[in-house]
């Protein structure tokens, strides 16, 4: 961990804050983004499930 | 947002995460990681922070290492947030870091290339899908366009990787002594290195 991880209490803080109220048009970049995001991980999860669900060779044997 | 029921003080998370409290403060004072709990307002409050909570102060400490200011790094635990959210939509279960955290679990990326943010999630046997390219400039000045928004809602190509990766998945540094030429980190494998249990 370097020294920048937090300011010193001397100096002015030149870390601009986050605040998605202060930038709502990145905020709603951000929402869609994890809309897409979590569209994908769902598709993943039903990819899984369908892939566990699959007949493999041995159980078609039985 | 329901919570999984566990809690920790500062304290408590600063124990768990190896890092002096004043950090935590820090990325809880720059908007980074707001605790889920109660939030320290006047005397005699404290913060109490979720699971979830932890799973933020980890990824923010490790992009703090790679000197990220605070509002590129409060963007991305927004998204965070904001995909558990949409998630939880469909899967009530979902909760970040569980469902991060099983073997089998999509690995989900933080990707910083040539000044852009991305966000990556893959399996083993998938291409990662990579979502985002927003300009960190806008990000940290708060102006986000079009282009930025018709980038994020289209999977794009993997980054090109223009300098080698260190093992570690962290980052690099340019040869030019510039920063981040590209930054890789992973999100699942934090939420899996987590210590919450004990």
């Amino acid at each position: 961990m370097n020294s920048r991880a937090a300011s010193s209490p001397t100096e002015p803080d030149q870390d601009p804050a986050w605040s998605p109220a202060a930038n709502p048009a990145v905020a709603a970049l951000l929402d869609h983004l994890a809309e897409e995001l979590a569209r994908e991980y769902i598709r993943l999860m039903e990819q899984a499930a369908d892939d566990e669900m699959a007949p493999t060779p041995s159980r078609q044997e039985r | 947002m329901a919570l999984s029921g566990r809690e920790w003080t500062l304290t408590q998370a600063a124990r768990l995460l190896g890092e002096p409290q004043h950090r935590l403060i820090y990325l809880c004072e720059k908007g980074v990681v707001q605790p889920d709990l109660e939030d320290a307002k006047g005397r005699g409050s404290s913060r109490r922070f979720s699971a979830r909570n932890l799973l933020e102060f980890a990824v923010a400490l490790r992009l703090r290492e790679l000197e990220l200011p605070a509002s590129i790094i409060g963007a991305v635990t927004y998204s965070l947030r904001a995909f558990e959210r949409k998630v939880q939509d469909q899967i009530r279960t979902f909760r970040l870091p569980d469902s991060l955290r099983g073997a089998a679990a999509p690995d989900l990326r933080v990707l910083i290339s040539d000044g852009r943010l991305y966000l990556s999630l893959g399996t083993g046997k998938n291409v990662p899908k990579v979502y985002g390219g927003i300009e960190l400039k806008r990000l940290a000045s708060g102006k986000a366009s079009i282009g930025d928004l018709q980038r994020a809602l289209v999977p794009l190509p993997s980054p090109k990787r223009r300098h080698r990766l260190i093992p570690n998945g962290d980052g690099v540094t340019a040869p030019d002594g510039g920063m981040h030429a590209r930054v890789e980190i992973s999100i699942t494998t934090i939420a899996q290195e987590l210590r919450l249990e004990g």
